[in-house]
């Protein structure tokens, strides 16, 4: 635990949230949604505040801030003019957005501690002057590691990242913001967001084989497109949920932010619990469970989601198919058994030409570890990869662990001994090529990711790349 | 041209060496023979525990009062901030015209990203960018305006704003329909106060632009009539009246003195709310925050 009152404020998070939504049921005479338990528990009035959703300003008090190393600049320069001591809500700063990758881990990391070591000072100097946390280029992406250390159900931070709602998949309300709102909330200029509407994607049935909480998040995407999240927030619920492990809940909700969803939430539940013990925070999932009833929908809302959302998505598990996305957009989705139609259609050619896996999206143990399975069967087989696979784990914790466990050993045999540049199974420094960017800063030129022609803004998700037919590979705007 | 699935078809895949590979139903063709996945599977969560690694965080102290925030002192990535004054109480009049937008004007027209962002910790720097990408409503150029100290046309924006400074030139940004949308980067707001910007005036703004020029200590104001906007001339002087006054939903006034000797006088609006009002008066919520009024 990095902060030693964490357990306190976790605590002292519970009771607002306790209040708030007793003040809640007095205001609205139905079922709540989580996301609604958790607004009212952050209303700096909850009695007061208008409810309108799309139309009224909503003022929060969110627990948490997460700065990444480019926002934090500006964030922190600012924040001394506010003449504070420390900052109001605890507050960290991540190393993890300077971090080019070019060449491979620990070359990487070198060269962005030479290049950017003033503006490393600069921040490790500035977090420890205002009582923020601190953490190294080299430790991870921003929201892996606050997966591991600080969301907690029921909670709500902000992040100066698109990805800050990978915290969602811990039953947290995780809003990507600009650098200015980071800096409002560590000052207590009071922060806030026009009430979002709520759509509610019902999970029935269980994944199975392939399918794999990818796929249910390409599935929402190809239905809500780029847009069809913007303003909401995506609560995800009904007996399907069960199914899904706490972290690949985590990649449901960070992708989320590909729709332009406020944020996406999933309930507290055994498997979040399971996973709050796993990383050392066992008392923070005991109080979760003393807390249940205010970390998940009312059960009423399954019945009457209609009434409830302002629009519901059914996904039965068991028939889900696994799916790509792309190319150029994530909601051109086509399951696998149709993708080979759909490339011939588009005279796309299909040899893949690279492969990536891990990063801010996919980089659980979990995702690893079935990833590794798949390497090792071909492996075991005697076959050889057809393109370079490039592994890139989300944190110093899931390097370090899937080092100890066999797991990167296994991508590393794949590469195969002598078997030439182009079948390599190169491991990237944690962060290298992480994440792009928070969704208000297009910083794609900060990730450089060294494929033969293709990609500069994507290489945080899982995919495959290849050299399009003219000029080499040409991205995937609009993915960071 | 870049996919996106699951980690273990990503996997797969790489093996199959085609996109056009279902590990459900195909078989990879191998020693004669044809190799085939089963579905994959893995733990959860790692049996002994997570291995922390070498850990990379670094704590605060409990009291950071003595710690010393560091700052290169030939550093060009970062500038300490200095306050913005706070309002001197006055109409603000006379104000000079940098540049008036015509059509788009988001953050990156503003405040270009890219190579620029290598200088988002110095204020100064990363001033040089602004509104590189602005569209001049005057002869339609692309971040260049005209010095009206120097009388030099087609200069660029911020070399004439660096210039109004120095010559203690209050000026104003006139700017099109949803001006600043896009980015929430606050640089697009601070360089404009930075380089002696007091007003924009839009016919209508992206409301987190909106606020961060109001953090920063700008009127922020749009045409009660966004034809309005017609009116203002290249070398026009602006003058806002009922500064004083300024307060919850009560419109202020544009006076635009023309070149030609002749004026008039149009109705502005504004949001800000009350605690908007004491950002503006204190020069910047910050200095608000800090007690600097």
């Amino acid at each position: 635990m990095h902060e030693p009152d964490m357990i306190e404020r976790v605590a002292a998070a519970y009771g607002r949230l306790r209040e708030g939504v007793a003040a809640g049921r007095e205001r609205v005479d139905r079922p709540l949604t989580l996301a609604e338990k958790i607004f009212f528990g952050h209303f700096v009035d909850p009695r007061n505040q208008p409810l309108r959703r799309g139309e009224d300003h909503a003022e929060l008090a969110p627990d948490r801030v997460a700065l990444q190393d480019a926002t934090a600049q500006m964030a922190l320069l600012q924040f001394e003019l506010a003449g504070l001591e420390r900052v109001m809500a605890p507050t960290t700063v991540h190393c993890d957005h300077l971090i080019q990758a070019q060449v491979g881990a620990a070359a990487d990391l070198a060269r962005a501690v030479d290049e950017n070591e003033e503006v490393y000072t600069f921040l490790r100097s500035a977090a420890a002057r205002y009582g923020a946390g601190f953490w190294k280029p080299g430790s991870g992406i921003i929201h892996q590691v606050v997966l591991e250390n600080y969301a907690f159900p029921g909670g709500m931070m902000i992040g100066t990242d698109s990805h800050t709602p990978n915290a969602g998949g811990l039953g947290m309300v995780a809003i990507g913001v600009g650098g200015a709102d980071a800096v409002d909330v560590m000052a207590g200029i009071g922060w806030g967001v026009t009430m979002p509407r709520l759509i509610g994607v019902h999970l029935t049935g269980e994944l199975d084989g392939w399918t794999t909480p990818k796929d249910v998040i390409i599935r929402v995407a190809g239905e809500l497109t780029v847009k069809g999240g913007t303003g909401a927030i995506v609560e995800y619920f009904g007996p399907g949920v069960a199914s899904l492990s706490a972290t690949g809940r985590g990649t449901i909700t960070n992708m989320g932010a590909e729709i332009g969803a406020t944020t996406s939430l999933f309930p507290f539940d055994e498997r979040t619990a399971a996973y709050l013990e796993s990383t050392e925070r066992a008392e923070i999932a005991a109080l979760a469970r003393e807390h249940a009833e205010y970390l998940r929908a009312d059960d009423g809302v399954e019945a009457a989601r209609a009434e409830v959302f302002d629009r519901v998505i059914e996904i039965d598990l068991s028939t889900l198919e696994p799916a790509w996305v792309g190319p150029h957009t994530p909601d051109l989705r086509n399951t696998v058994d149709v993708i080979g139609a759909f490339m011939a259609e588009q005279s796309y050619p299909t040899e893949v030409t690279n492969a990536l896996i891990g990063s801010c999206t996919n980089s659980s143990y979990e995702d690893i570890s079935r990833a590794a399975d798949i390497a090792r069967q071909a492996t075991e087989a005697g076959l050889e990869l057809q393109a370079p696979l490039l592994v890139t784990p989300g944190s110093e914790q899931i390097r370090a662990t899937t080092e100890r466990d066999g797991q990167l050993a296994t991508f590393e045999r794949a590469g195969g001994d002598g078997a030439g540049e182009r079948l390599r199974a190169v491991h990237w420094a944690v962060e290298a090529g992480g994440c792009g960017g928070g969704r208000a800063e297009h910083d794609c030129d900060l990730v450089q990711p060294q494929f033969p022609g293709t990609q500069r803004c994507e290489p945080e998700y899982v995919g495959v790349h290849w050299e399009s037919g003219a000029g080499g590979g040409d991205g995937v705007r609009g993915f960071d | 041209m870049a996919f996106i699935g699951s980690p273990e078809l990503v996997v797969a895949t790489a093996f199959a060496g085609s996109i056009d590979f279902d590990p459900r139903r195909d078989g990879i063709a191998h020693d004669g023979g044809e190799f085939r996945f089963a579905p994959p599977s893995g733990d959860e969560l790692p049996q002994a525990g997570f291995d922390s690694g070498e850990s990379g965080y670094i704590a605060p102290p409990a009291d950071g009062s003595d710690v010393e925030v560091v700052i290169v002192p030939e550093s060009n990535r970062l500038e300490r901030l200095t306050p913005f004054p706070a309002w001197d109480g006055r109409d603000l009049t006379d104000l000079t015209l940098l540049l008036k937008t015509q059509g788009k004007t988001t953050t990156d027209h503003i405040s270009p990203a890219g190579a620029w962002l290598r200088f988002r910790g110095h204020l100064g720097n990363i001033s040089g960018n602004l509104f590189a990408g602005g569209v001049n409503a005057f002869g339609g150029g692309t971040g260049t305006t005209l010095n009206q100290l120097s009388g030099e046309a087609d200069q660029p924006v911020n070399a004439v704003a660096r210039d109004y400074k120095e010559g203690g030139v209050r000026w104003a940004a006139v700017g099109d329909e949803n001006y600043g949308e896009g980015s929430s980067r606050e640089h697009a707001a601070m360089e404009l106060r930075h380089l002696g910007g007091v007003v924009v005036i839009a016919r209508s703004f992206a409301r987190i632009a909106e606020t961060n020029l109001k953090k920063q200590g700008l009127l922020a104001l749009t045409f009660s009539d966004p034809a309005d906007y017609e009116l203002i001339g290249e070398t026009d002087k602006l003058s806002i009246l009922g500064v004083a006054e300024l307060a919850p939903e009560r419109p202020l006034e544009l006076r635009i003195e023309h070149a030609d000797g002749s004026s008039e006088t149009v109705s502005v609006n504004h949001t800000y709310t009350e605690a908007q009002v004491e950002w503006f008066r204190a020069g910047s919520a910050l200095n608000m925050i800090s007690g600097r009024v």
